[in-house]
């Protein structure tokens, strides 16, 4: 797959919240874990409303989470 | 206080009751001329019991962290696509006298104990799953992306069993008698279904990659 010019900072910002694990963020965005492991390899590109629940669960907005990338 | 035998760091037992199942399914479904396919019944019930078993107690066989819970069911739907491909293709005969005649009845039967395996499997796969999100959008997408392929292969075999039936000599075309057209419209939808969930499987495979 050729990714997505979507880029995320999902998994620095797990990390920054205390090592939220892939499934509690899956669990809070109400998604399946896999689709978080395929976002953060830059494989899958999120509606909307995903983003604004991720961005959400993080408490940030969506900005810092997703960037379009031109590269 | 004996430890419980499914508690296996290996499901050895899952995989060995499927092996035995299978073999029960193969006994049944293509009885051989011995008495061995007396044994059929016997090894796909306690197989089934065997693994569902196992796959009702062992948490974690380390599938729910590797595979999407829809990814399971499409395994689950192709495995059961293939079987029932197999089961039409390999007793094509039987169809010949129609689907009035015993042939359809015994093919009728087998349809159905493949229907029943696979809504126990489905349903066992579903009790482990619980509360857990089990399709989101991504799969959704990816079901989407798959029903196009899925329609793509049959509208092809559609129109080229037209294109064969409108355009061939009529002496050509002694072996379409209606039951074997028939017959080709339901493999039609086996294999429209089949592209579809194989399409589903390959997307996964290419996420994970």
């Amino acid at each position: 797959m050729r990714g997505t010019p979507i880029v995320n900072a999902i998994r620095r910002l797990r990390f920054e919240q205390g090592q939220m694990t892939q499934e509690n963020l899956a669990q809070s965005c109400g998604v399946t874990r896999q689709t978080i492991i395929a976002l953060e390899a830059g494989k899958y590109a999120p509606s909307l409303e995903l983003a604004f629940r991720i961005a959400r669960a993080f408490g940030v907005g969506v900005e810092e989470v997703f960037v379009w990338s031109d590269q | 206080m004996p430890s419980n035998p499914f508690r296996t760091p290996h499901p050895i037992w899952l995989v060995s009751s499927l092996a035995a199942t299978s073999i029960g399914l193969w006994l049944v479904f293509w009885p051989p001329d011995t008495t061995a396919f007396l044994l059929g019944g016997p090894l796909i019930g306690l197989g089934s019991a065997v693994a569902a078993a196992q796959f009702a107690l062992v948490r974690s066989l380390g599938l729910e962290r590797q595979v999407a819970p829809a990814e399971l069911q499409a395994w689950l739907k192709v495995a059961l696509l293939v079987a029932a491909l197999a089961v039409a293709i390999g007793n094509a005969g039987l169809l010949q006298e129609g689907f009035a005649g015993q042939g359809a009845l015994r093919l009728g039967i087998m349809a159905l104990v493949l229907m029943v395996l696979y809504v126990v499997s489905s349903s066992l796969l579903r009790v482990r799953q619980g509360a857990n999100v089990v399709q989101d959008e991504r799969d959704l997408q990816i079901s989407a992306r798959a029903a196009a392929y899925g329609r793509a292969a049959l509208v092809f075999y559609l129109v080229s069993l037209t294109v064969m039936l409108g355009f061939s000599p009529p002496e050509r075309l002694m072996w379409a008698s209606p039951p074997v057209v028939a017959f080709h419209l339901l493999l039609a939808m086996l294999i429209g279904w089949v592209t579809e969930y194989v399409v589903i499987l390959l997307q996964y495979w290419r996420d994970r990659r």
